[in-house]
């Protein structure tokens, strides 16, 4: 079995270890997460990277026990060192209400059109006689004023229609930070949103982790994005990680060809270039399982053993990729 | 010489359903343009960028007529196309195509991809033969970049980056004078976005087309466009050539959006101080009476509320709605 080299697993606080999601479909089986390993610390910011069907999203649901009902994960997911990969649905149920929380993409289908906000805000709290109504609402509006919702104590009341895109987006990451989780995992959490509100969830984002130290695994494919936030960040492609470092590291000295062609593929603000560098072709059909890279199809640098035989996870201090031309820096 | 296509003041305006029940007076319409002129000279790529609700996609459906037009006349070579017959508004149409935002959905599931590329063709040529049609089809699939041998298969058997190639030649199969593209690349991943945008540019140099980019992305306008024309909430606040925009553009509300879009390196984003405004773009009910920015407006001034600022010429090629806009951007 593969292993990632990373030795500093017992400060993590979650870590994945050679994950797998298969969808069994009419089709066949799918694998959308073929491997995958990487680490949380506390406090970090670690952005997973991907186009649609990279596995970024899956990845996250498995840890989260929220795969769709004909998904299996195999593998290992551990929380403080232990393992959560099969625990019963009471028990992930109570790991998603006290320790991790999620934010998705649309904000408006996230939140239930018929209830008032402050009554899906405080449903949680109350479980299980945690909180009385009195407490329960005075932290929702709390909560609520420090991802300045102005007003809030007035607004709580409303419907979601009532609010804009970018407010329910505070007010789902505001609903998400009630139980002060120690890892909120934000799938996608702007991409719905207009640019200049895009900004603002950011900068809100970063807060939360500079204030309680939340951890923060953000799934998504925007790499200015990135840019902005994370400290650190996984390049994945077809279900596999094919990158993974320190943010800086990796967009100054990217060692895997797809994460330097996928660079040289968005177009800059702040550089002019002639023309955009696409990547040629398409990512493979998932219901194809490859035995080599799955990038070697589209990539410039392809070596001939890169359709048969996996690139093993290569590096050091922190920075690893899976290919089997080590790139120059 | 006239240019390709003029708009002058168009304002379009949607009734708001329901708006009269109860015996409630509320306004009643949703104002999406108020106001908007521009002109696109031949060969040139203008692109429109904006925020949900700047009103560019009911621009580019004005143009085209597919939607009501309150106020204002748009020009075609010069001649008013709303009086204009229906037998010549066709032949307009005909030099006119558009790309939709999102290719799935803007292809017949159950048509081949053949059948909807010619479409156009039986449309504008209905005397061509099945032969001849054939023939455009399979021309139009090379253009982009299709294999001919594909033309039998049905959209569900495509990628999202192949629809949109489908939707590229169905929108070519005519010989366009004009292509409107309405967020061609917003649903597309990274790797198959440069590849279309490319390809765009290429189509453009190769028949001479002049191109309407309409995209919330200000690094795919700027990369692929001329001029580059700011709108927000159915006013236009600057137009400005793409090679000045970064040096020249002085709307704040321009200066926002460039502040605003991130640069995809940590050591350049990580040390900007990001966009100057806050809050969310009023509703489109009750906008603003003076200045549509005037609330999120970080230089805003006390006529900026009720006084509307024309659109003034501010150097070549560069037209600005502000007047309190400093000479220099900031």
């Amino acid at each position: 079995m593969r292993s990632t080299p990373r030795t500093d697993t017992e400060q993590a606080l979650l870590s994945i270890r050679d994950l797998s999601v298969t969808f069994d479909t009419p089709g066949g089986p799918i694998r959308a997460v073929d491997g995958v390993s990487l680490d949380v610390h506390p406090g970090e910011v670690l952005a997973v990277v991907g186009e649609s069907g990279s596995g970024k999203s899956q990845t996250a649901l498995a840890v989260t026990g929220l795969l769709a009902a004909n998904g299996a994960a195999e593998g290992s997911i551990q929380w403080h060192r232990s393992e959560i990969l099969g625990l019963p649905e009471h028990r992930l149920a109570r790991l998603r209400a006290d320790e991790i929380a999620m934010v998705f993409q649309n904000p408006m289908t996230s939140l239930n059109p018929y209830l008032r906000v402050s009554v899906q805000m405080m449903e949680g709290m109350m479980l299980n006689g945690r909180m009385t109504r009195p407490e329960a609402r005075a932290a929702s509006i709390e909560m609520l004023e420090s991802v300045q919702i102005a007003d809030a104590a007035s607004r709580i009341d409303r419907y979601p229609h009532e609010f804009s895109g970018g407010m329910l987006q505070r007010i789902m990451i505001a609903m998400s930070l009630l139980r002060r989780p120690r890892l909120l995992i934000a799938d996608e959490p702007t991409t719905a949103l207009d640019v200049t509100v895009q900004m603002q969830i950011v900068r809100l984002l970063g807060e939360v982790r500079r204030k309680s130290g939340t951890a923060i695994m953000l799934i998504t494919h925007d790499l200015g994005l990135v840019a902005s936030i994370s400290d650190r960040i996984a390049i994945m492609y077809s279900g596999r990680i094919m990158e993974i470092g320190h943010t800086e590291e990796v967009f100054s000295r990217p060692r895997h060809p797809y994460t330097r062609a996928l660079l040289e593929a968005v177009p800059r603000l702040d550089r002019d270039e002639a023309e955009l560098q696409g990547i040629a072709g398409e990512p493979p059909d998932p219901e194809v399982r490859i035995p080599g890279c799955p990038f070697h199809t589209r990539c410039a640098h392809r070596l001939s053993q890169c359709a048969d035989i996996r690139p093993p996870m290569d590096g050091a201090d922190g920075h690893f990729h899976a290919c089997h031309l080590s790139l120059a820096p | 010489m006239n240019p390709l296509l003029q708009v002058e003041n168009l304002t379009v305006r949607f009734p708001l359903r329901g708006s009269r029940r109860f015996g409630r007076h509320e306004p009643e319409h949703i104002i999406a343009l108020d106001g908007v002129s521009l002109d696109l000279g031949e060969r040139e790529t203008l692109g429109i960028v904006g925020e949900s609700g700047s009103g560019k996609t009911t621009l580019a459906r004005a143009v085209v007529g597919t939607a009501p037009i309150r106020e204002g006349r748009v020009l075609w070579r010069g001649s008013d196309l709303s009086g204009a017959s229906p037998a010549s508004r066709r032949q307009v149409r005909r030099e006119m195509s558009m790309i939709f935002q999102n290719p799935l959905a803007s292809l017949n599931p159950c048509m081949t991809v053949g059948q909807i590329i010619a479409e156009p063709c039986r449309v504008h040529e209905p005397k061509a033969s099945g032969a001849e049609i054939r023939k455009k089809v399979d021309e139009a699939m090379e253009w982009v970049g299709l294999t001919p041998g594909m033309a039998n298969r049905y959209p569900h058997e495509f990628s999202g980056g192949q629809c949109q190639r489908v939707g590229i030649a169905r929108a070519l199969i005519s010989r366009p004078k004009l292509m409107i593209c309405d967020e061609p690349v917003a649903s597309l991943d990274v790797s198959i976005r440069a590849q279309i945008v490319n390809l765009l540019g290429q189509l453009q140099e190769e028949f001479g087309i002049s191109l309407i980019m309409i995209s919330h992305d200000l690094s795919v306008i700027r990369h692929i466009s001329h001029r580059i024309l700011v709108m927000y909430l159915g006013n236009v606040m600057e137009t400005v050539s793409s090679e000045h925009l970064l040096k020249s553009s002085r709307h704040p509300y321009t200066r926002t959006l460039i502040e605003s879009v991130p640069v995809p390196d940590p050591k350049i984003q990580k040390s900007r101080r990001g966009p100057l405004i806050l809050g969310d773009p009023p509703s489109m009910k009750n906008p603003p009476p003076g200045c549509r920015f005037a609330t999120r407006c970080p230089i805003a001034r006390k006529d900026c509320a009720t006084s509307r600022p024309a659109l003034l010429q501010a150097g070549p090629d560069h037209w600005l709605a502000c007047p309190h806009a400093e000479k220099t951007p900031t």
